[in-house]
């Protein structure tokens, strides 16, 4: 697994693990709001992940994107991750 | 150096306008430090005996004023063409230029008996510092400058210089309280201004401060206008809005708190002007929910960052906290919080303690996304916790 992806699933499910929440499996198929965080959940993880990454994918887009599966919230920061 | 706004001096009872101050420039520039720094006559313990010249590059006063210059004189001085023009701290934005005139300088002056000697904690060119000041010279006291330098330092400074009497802001008076230095000062009076002071640190001053008498300030420095309570609890008694104290008139307008202060430039037709400070009426106390600008909207909930600071301060293991609004593209902004702890507290897993801390005793939009543990908290000149 790279580095961002390992971030980014690492920080959801500590963010999951402090709302007492015991994640099950996450796979790319996994539909973010039925791992239990809560409306305002998707908005702490991506605060948390600016601070980690160094960056917020959301603020970089043009057009607005829902990601609906944890596949495609990865796949969103490993699209914006800076280029080394 | 560049004049911006206007300046006037007093010389017993007679004003000088900005004319004359301005052909006298170059004499009195000598008397101030290079750059833009403010030079107390007499190094840092100052006898007040004669003058107190500042220029910086934003707002000028010049003073001359006699030892022992009464406040009501002051009042009374008349104010022909001569601007007082003194800037506001800029915590919520770009310092604003303010006119004053002589009497609504010396509002803030108290007559009080007995002896004291001041702390000076705050810049002179501005208005908190310049009450201050004005105080020392009203009543003949000693004034010592403690500005610069670490807390413990300014501390040491203040107790050195035998400190009785100081005006700090809340911010300032949880440093204080955090230096370890204060076992047996005695500090017999006590001024909180320039934030909101909340309950705990009303009772944490009582109890480090037996013989002090507390007050808290509610100033407008866009006003000049200010009151103060001295019951020792939070917000003031809700009767204020009804009989006003020291005769200024106060009113709850959509929950926002507006004083009467029709000299105000920026007054309506009835002389009320708008304190931006929203209020939330409990009981029989208006209490301060937060800065109107400074409200934040997270997922369509309004939130208030100093009501959430004043919920995790009570945590033993924080001495202080910050909390700002940041945007979100999920929930349009999102509350973070920075957090200085306690001395000597452990804080591996301080973070995540506060987190739920803040869970149990606040509603979800008001919890921090994130807590930031820091070693110091960025704080002003004023010496209040900048939200920037």
């Amino acid at each position: 697994m790279d580095v961002v992806k390992q971030r980014v699933i690492s920080t959801l499910v500590d963010l999951l693990h402090e709302d007492d929440i015991e994640p099950g499996d996450l796979t790319d198929d996994t539909v973010l709001l039925d791992t239990g965080l809560d409306s305002l959940g998707l908005a702490v993880l991506v605060t948390r992940l600016e601070t980690s990454l160094g960056y917020d994918p959301f603020s970089l887009m043009t057009e607005a994107v829902y990601p609906r599966t944890v596949g495609e919230f990865v796949g969103i920061y490993e699209k914006y991750a800076p280029q080394a | 150096m560049e004049f911006r706004g206007s300046f006037a001096y007093v010389d017993g009872d007679t004003l000088h306008g900005f004319d004359e101050i301005q052909s006298r420039a170059s004499e009195l520039k000598a008397t101030t430090t290079a750059g833009s720094t403010l030079k107390l006559l007499g190094g840092t313990t100052l006898e007040l005996l004669e003058a107190i010249v500042g220029l910086d590059g934003h707002s000028g006063t010049v003073m001359l004023v006699p030892h022992g210059v009464q406040p009501s004189k002051l009042a009374d001085a008349p104010s022909p063409a001569t601007r007082w023009v003194l800037f506001t701290s800029g915590s919520t934005g770009e310092p604003k230029p303010v006119a004053h005139t002589l009497a609504s300088l010396a509002r803030g002056v108290r007559e009080l008996d007995g002896e004291r000697v001041w702390g000076l904690v705050y810049d002179p060119l501005r208005l908190a510092g310049l009450t201050v000041v004005l105080q020392a010279l009203a009543s003949g006291s000693r004034l010592v400058e403690a500005r610069a330098g670490s807390i413990v330092d300014r501390v040491d400074a203040l107790r050195t210089g035998g400190v009785t009497a100081l005006s700090a802001t809340p911010t300032l008076w949880r440093q204080i309280l955090q230096s370890g230095r204060t076992e047996g000062w005695a500090l017999d009076r006590i001024t909180l201004g320039g934030e909101v002071s909340d309950q705990l640190l009303l009772d944490s001053l009582a109890a480090a401060f037996p013989a002090a008498r507390i007050t808290h300030v509610f100033a407008a420095s866009e006003t000049g206008v200010a009151f103060s309570v001295g019951d020792g609890r939070e917000g003031f008694p809700t009767r204020y809005l009804t009989e006003p104290p020291r005769g200024i008139e106060l009113d709850v307008r959509d929950g926002v708190l507006w004083v009467r202060s029709p000299e105000s430039a920026l007054a309506g037709p009835d002389g009320f002007v708008s304190t931006e400070d929203v209020i939330e009426i409990r009981d029989d106390r208006a209490l301060f929910a937060g800065r109107l600008s400074g409200m934040a909207n997270v997922g369509g909930t309004k939130v208030f960052p100093e009501q959430v600071e004043r919920v995790i301060r009570q945590h033993p293991a924080v001495a202080d906290v910050v909390v700002t609004a940041k945007k979100n593209p999920f929930s349009g902004q999102i509350l973070v919080a920075q957090v200085e702890p306690t001395r000597g507290v452990a804080t591996d897993t301080l973070a995540k303690d506060l987190r739920s801390w803040a869970a149990e005793r606040l509603s979800t939009p008001m919890v921090p996304a994130q807590f930031t543990i820091v070693a110091e908290l960025p704080r002003s000149d004023a010496g209040k916790a900048t939200r920037a």
